[in-house]
């Protein structure tokens, strides 16, 4: 078990916490379920953008471009391919891991070398014209979208669809865990050294001989992998692929990755998740009892979080309570 | 570990290897020196009334001190250097005299009349005190003449600028021949001057110049000791200096006072402090 | 070992706690005496509008009931009541609000969304889950082509909305083969579907299509697709695109001076076109679920002027037709209920779907797939600054008025043509090159990129549209929103740009995203999310045999804007402020120590920015159209424009602005409206990339 490494027992036991939650929470809030599925969603958001911006220092805005591609593939995929609906899902999910993960490689070739706020405006172009293309694209439903199909349904009971919430639920959970598992892999190696490096200097980098651009490109094509996977799955538990609300939604979507790892702190594990579930609570809240002005309360939330608490919760923390994270302070004589 | 004299670095210095020393020593070492020093030594430096003093200024940014009381007294006409270790607050003081920190405690009178708590632009215009950053600090897209001209911005009538500038130019040749040409293209020497002569334009009485000597070839740092000494003899300008190469800061200075952690530990006239031994291992490289 | 366990039980507590916080009291399908309805409405975003509409269809209709005593169920009285949620206009909150309604508040039974897109983002849900909706505003036929079981719609469905122009058309004595057709629909599920139906229709007629564009659902100017009607010289023009679509078609028809002899939209009456455009509307055909003209009537609100006389007490404006069919798709509801006499959902979905119900609105009676059979799509005509009802024959009030193009006009050049799409690209590329010049003062005295800077332009149009209401008269509405923009930018700068100026550009790139929907949503809120156009009453100047017109307004812009940047130029070479303002961005700190008060500076540069922004907004309402949605292109213009023309670069950032502006224009018309915005911002990713490139080779030289 030692790759697991799980020296530290706060953290074992908010994991144990959370797992137990996790699995336990189909059962006790069934009404919940498609929020709880897009909470997980968040976190998935929150977690891979960070890997390249928190970790690495670029920031993107248009990530989401690489959820919208996995949503239009994986759900292509299950119309047009003519797998049952079980395989279908499946080899959707992985074909749009693959696709998502392909583009990056070929964009990532011209954008990161893009560098600071070019970077994160290039992006926010990108993410923005894919959506617009995803309109004018009559292969993929153009402007009228597409819908997933139909879970199969239960014929014995006489229904004409199906209930995929828990399916979709533990898929996307899931994910969530593979991602956070192999970002905490990733940050404990010396390629997670590495992406601090490119973050903190990368000319020094480098100077010192590290692959930035491969290691750059690697980094990104593996967020763009796990956000196609995130957009199949969303596809289904959404239902309707809308080009520019659902699949390449700059405007929420896109903006809410970046918030959730920096409210969390970014450049931490833990910060990303947190922040995931934080803004998304925040969120729900704020569209039950805000109605009609939750995206002006938004607003004004997004310029709170970057003014008042840009190292975000975690980094605010460290710095009030730092034994807890395992840092000593001296007294200065 | 003996000294092996092939691989002592040539420079400034006249020193061997063994003469580095840390930063934590040298802090470590001057605190030794003495505790702070008195007041009435601070002043008899001085002959007649002071023109500039401060009492007791205790300052830093934000929450944080970083002069603990200092006391400083300079005439008109005369040249203060300040040394000591990095750190030590050497360009916090000149930040104080101007307006650009927090003053906890403590007193800065000028001519006679209190001005501690006046802003930036009311010192340069009415206190008469003028600055010269130690960084690059022409507007590099303006012509050497705006740039100058810049100098006068406070002034009340925009032709008293550009007269004072007119004189500028007459006194230095090198940036009449430069005037139409953009700052950003001047060299090093070049540049510090166009600094120190805008800082003129408002015909300030005292002058604070931070490091004038950074970054400079060695034909042009001479070149700007020269000009500061030509404006303390003749333009009769009070020059407050802050300077890392200590030997010519205080070879240039009549006073030179040392700065250690916010306090002044050493006060004396700058050839004394020159050939002070202690002085001259901390700071001045043996 | 035990504090261990300890730990992992309280954080199992805590997150079992943090879940529970989510839940409301649930609500049963009846409680009590009432009978709850879930309704998902647009209460913003770009159908809030018309959700609203929706939403007082609902309130109306339920009132109604309510006071005749409600609904009997096995000799028992209920009232209605209807759960609201906002879908925000998006298929993703709208599923979501499905899924909450029908799991979370337990309600029964639905009533629709606006939007086609919407209404199939929730219907699978409603399906799955065995609820009845009833819909009334979700048109699309492909919605009733998935066997769903549980879906009824009220409304006529979208291929009957503008086959009947097609049919008067082909009526008028021209051979079918010869008939020029062109058109222009919303890329959106509903307008697609229209289309879809069109295209069959003229398929059957043998007519030709000349003109075939997707128009873009921000849609906020329809030129380049009009040049192309220009050029082509159709008999007949359909455009559908919501309300938006019908409000920019007649503007612009009449701006630019076109002349078709038949022209038919859909949505004119929530548009308000007669209300709006007087006589510009004349002549031009309607598609429409009902009018208030219509003989149609029942018990509960009388005859369907009946329906609109009350609507009218209520709301002080005639009903758009989407408030009568909301109102029918509740009474469809309580005629079920009392039919079923039970609350079972499946009861009552055979009930609802053995309907047979006159109403006001027309008669409702569903087939098999639950779409409206009975009730035929209107057409109406704007005649002598009224909506006539031309068809169908049975309920025609008056004769359709046509007049056939008398011969054939000449051929317009293509140089007048090409100059046309360049020179009122520049007019508007003029704009552009203000919003530009503001983005790059305050990029290179703040070192900001200011996200908001879009959202600026549109506060400024909206400053000049209220202080026109207000009854300012038009010729100071372009200095006052520049006054009351530089207010708002000051004051945002004390309140949060001043904390975030020494920081990252991450940080500001952050945190004015925040503020630009911050503002967008503030907008949205108070204005709605139409479409806005200030009337100037200026004429259009042709030239070159009518291939080149521009009108007048957008050439007083553009004199505008060019000098208003004339003034900015001048402003900050000879003024002190412009002075103290360029030594700042050339070095912040030198100006300190000259006693420039950098602070003030900066919180001038940034009310300054704002200011220009709100004159170019100004100009943008007056001359083309805003909606609280018109930022984002803009930002991303501006920032395209200043990387392009560099941040110290005034003259260069005027011409960029032009260029581009016309490039867009001109892309418009080459690769379809839709790819207009597209092109924007690849165009923006293309030059970082390339500039990017270049920097880069330079790099490996040195090295």
């Amino acid at each position: 078990m030692s790759f697991l490494a799980l020296k530290n027992p706060r953290e074992a036991s908010v994991m144990a916490a959370l797992t137990v939650g996790m699995v336990m929470a189909p059962f006790f809030f069934p009404q919940l379920l498609q929020q709880l599925t897009m909470l997980w969603l968040m976190v998935v958001f929150a977690l891979t953008w960070d890997m390249t911006g928190g970790q690495m220092g670029y920031n993107s805005f248009g990530n989401v471009l690489f959820f919208g591609i996995g949503a239009y593939a994986g759900v292509m995929v299950q119309r047009e391919a003519g797998f049952d609906y079980h395989t279908g899902f499946v080899v959707g999910v992985l074909a749009a891991t693959v696709l998502a993960g392909v583009v990056a490689m070929v964009l990532g070739i011209g954008m990161l070398g893009l560098r600071g706020h070019y970077f994160a405006i290039g992006t926010l172009g990108l993410g923005i014209a894919a959506g617009e293309l995803a309109g004018a694209w009559d292969l993929i439903g153009a402007g009228s979208g597409l819908t997933s199909p139909l879970y199969p349904a239960d014929a014995a009971h006489g229904r004409s669809a199906g209930d995929g919430g828990q399916f979709f639920y533990w898929w996307m959970a899931g994910l969530a865990v593979v991602c956070f598992w192999v970002s905490r892999a990733l940050y404990r190696t010396r390629f997670g050294l590495a992406l601090n490096a490119i973050r903190d200097d990368e000319d020094k980098a480098e100077a010192l001989g590290l692959p930035t651009t491969s290691i750059k490109i690697f980094a990104w094509s593996l967020s763009a992998c796990l956000l196609g996977a995130a957009g199949a799955i969303a596809g289904n538990v959404i239902g309707f692929i809308d080009p520019k609300d659902v699949a390449f939604a700059g405007a929420t979507f896109g903006v809410w990755m970046v918030l959730m790892a920096i409210l969390g702190g970014k450049g931490t594990l833990w910060g990303p998740v947190l922040g995931a579930v934080i803004f998304h609570l925040t969120q729900e809240l704020f569209w039950t009892y805000l109605l009609g002005w939750q995206r002006v309360a938004l607003g004004l939330f997004i310029i709170s979080i970057v003014v008042f608490f840009p190292e975000g919760i975690l980094g605010s923390l460290r710095t009030r309570f730092p034994a807890l994270f395992g840092v000593r302070v001296e007294e200065r004589s | 570990m003996g000294t092996d004299n092939s691989r002592s670095a040539s420079g400034y210095g006249e020193g061997d290897v063994s003469a580095v020393i840390s930063t934590e020593d040298v802090a470590r070492q001057a605190e030794a020196l003495g505790a702070t020093v008195s007041r009435d030594a601070v002043r008899a430096l001085v002959e007649g009334e002071p023109l500039l003093e401060l009492s007791s200024l205790v300052a830093g940014y934000d929450a944080m001190e970083i002069l603990h009381g200092i006391d400083l007294a300079v005439g008109a006409g005369q040249s203060l250097c300040l040394v000591g270790p990095n750190g030590a607050g050497k360009s916090t003081v000149l930040h104080s005299i101007f307006g650009f920190t927090r003053i906890f405690g403590g007193e800065i009178v000028i001519d006679g009349e209190t001005v501690t708590a006046l802003t930036p632009a009311q010192k340069l215009k009415q206190a008469g005190i003028a600055y010269v950053l130690q960084d690059n600090s022409v507007f590099p897209d303006m012509s050497v003449e705006e740039n100058l001209l810049m100098g006068g911005y406070l002034k009340d009538k925009p032709f008293e600028a550009r007269e004072a500038a007119e004189r500028v130019f007459e006194k230095y040749d090198r940036l009449a021949a430069r005037r139409s040409e953009k700052a950003g293209v001047l060299s090093g020497g070049e540049r510090r001057l166009l600094e120190i002569s805008r800082a003129l334009i408002m015909e300030p009485k005292v002058l604070l110049v931070d490091e004038p000597s950074i970054g400079l070839e060695p034909r042009y740092i001479d070149m700007v000791f020269d000009i500061l000494a030509d404006l303390q003899t003749s333009d009769g300008k009070t020059i407050i200096l802050v300077e890392q190469n200590a030997k010519k800061g205080l070879a240039f200075a009549d006073l030179g006072y040392v700065l250690v952690s916010g306090r002044v530990a050493m006060v004396d006239e700058g050839e004394a402090l020159l050939a002070n031994p202690e002085v001259g291992r901390l700071f001045l490289g043996g | 070992m035990r504090s261990g366990i300890y730990q992992i039980l309280m954080s199992i507590w805590a997150a079992l706690l943090f879940m529970g916080a989510g839940i409301p009291a649930a609500q049963a399908k009846v409680e009590g005496e009432t009978i709850y309805l879930g309704a998902a409405v647009s209460l913003t975003g770009k159908y809030s509008t018309n959700g609203e509409l929706t939403r007082r269809g609902y309130d109306m209709a339920v009132e109604k009931i309510n006071q005749n005593g409600g609904v009997l169920v096995n000799e028992v009285p209920y009232q209605l009541a209807v759960v609201y949620y906002d879908d925000e206009s998006t298929p993703a909150r709208g599923t979501q609000l499905a899924e909450r309604l029908i799991l979370q508040d337990g309600v029964r039974f639905m009533l629709g969304p606006y939007s086609s897109g919407l209404t199939k983002a929730m219907a699978p849900i409603t399906e799955r889950h065995q609820v009845p909706m009833v819909e009334a505003n979700g048109a699309s036929l492909s919605l009733f082509q998935n066997d769903y079981r549980y879906l009824f719609a009220v409304l006529s469905t979208t291929e009957q909305y503008l086959t009947s122009a097609v049919d008067f058309m082909d009526q008028q004595g021209k051979a079918a083969s010869d008939v020029k057709v062109a058109m222009a629909f919303e890329n959106d599920p509903f307008s697609q579907d229209v289309r879809a139906g069109v295209l069959e229709a003229l398929g059957k007629l043998g007519m030709q299509i000349v003109v075939d564009d997707k128009l873009p659902p921000e849609l906020d100017d329809m030129s380049s697709t009009l040049t192309k009607v220009k050029v082509t010289q159709p008999d007949l023009l359909l455009i559908s695109g919501h309300a938006r679509g019908a409000a920019l078609a007649v503007r612009q028809l009449d701006e630019m001076q076109i002349d078709v002899p038949m022209v038919a939209l859909t949505h004119c009456d929530a548009a308000q076109i007669i209300r709006k455009f007087g006589a510009r509307a004349e002549n031009i055909l309607c598609a429409a679920q009902w009018a208030s003209s219509l003989t149609y009537q029942d018990e509960l609100f009388g005859s369907a002027s009946d329906f609109a006389l009350a609507y009218e007490a209520q709301y002080d404006e005639p009903p758009a037709y989407q408030v009568a069919e909301s109102a029918a798709a509740v009474m469809i509801y309580a005629d079920a209920f009392a039919r079923a006499n039970s609350f079972d959902p499946t009861a009552v979905r055979d009930a609802l779907s053995a309907t047979v119900l006159e109403t006001f609105y027309g008669p409702v009676t569903f087939d098999a797939a639950g779409k409206n059979i009975a009730k035929p799509m209107v057409l109406m005509q704007v005649q002598d600054g009224a909506y006539r009802v031309v068809y169908p024959p049975a309920a025609a009030e008056a004769a359709l008025r046509y007049e056939g193009k008398v011969g054939e006009d000449a051929q317009l050049s293509y140089f007048g043509v090409g100059a046309d799409l360049v020179l009122n690209g520049m007019m508007i590329g003029a704009v552009f090159a203000l919003a530009a010049l503001g983005m790059a003062l305050v990029w290179g005295v703040l070192n900001i990129i200011n996200i908001a800077q879009g959202e600026f332009v549109m506060l400024g149009g909206f400053v000049a549209l209220t202080a026109v209401s207000l009854g300012v008269p038009l010729m100071l509405t372009v200095p006052l929103a520049a006054l009351v923009m530089f207010c708002v930018g000051w004051a945002v700068y004390r309140l949060v740009i001043f904390r975030i100026i020494e920081r990252d550009l991450f940080v500001s790139l952050l945190a004015t995203f925040g503020l630009s929907i911050l503002f967008q949503q503030l907008a949205n809120q108070v204005f709605g999310s139409d479409v806005r156009t200030l009337e100037t009453g200026l004429a259009t100047l042709n030239f070159a045999g009518g291939a080149l017109s521009i009108s007048a307004v957008k050439l007083v812009a553009f004199v505008l804007a060019i000098l208003i940047g004339v003034a900015l130029w001048a402003f900050l070479s000879r003024s002190r402020l412009g002075q103290a303002i360029r030594a700042t961005a050339q070095n912040a700190r030198a100006a300190r120590i000259l006693g420039i008060d950098t602070d003030k500076v900066y919180a001038a540069t940034f009310g300054l920015n704002a200011a220009l922004c709100g004159a170019a907004g100004s100009l943008v309402v007056m001359a083309w159209a805003v909606h609280p949605y018109i930022g984002l292109p803009y930002t991303v213009r501006s920032f395209l424009i200043v990387v392009v023309a560099g941040v110290g670069n005034v003259a260069g950032v005027v011409a960029a602005g032009l260029g581009l502006g016309a490039a867009e224009n001109v892309a418009g018309f080459l690769f379809g409206a839709e790819m207009q915005i597209a092109f924007v911002f690849i165009l923006m990713v293309g030059v970082l990339v390339w500039r990017n490139w270049r920097l880069q080779r330079r790099r490996e030289y040195l090295k």
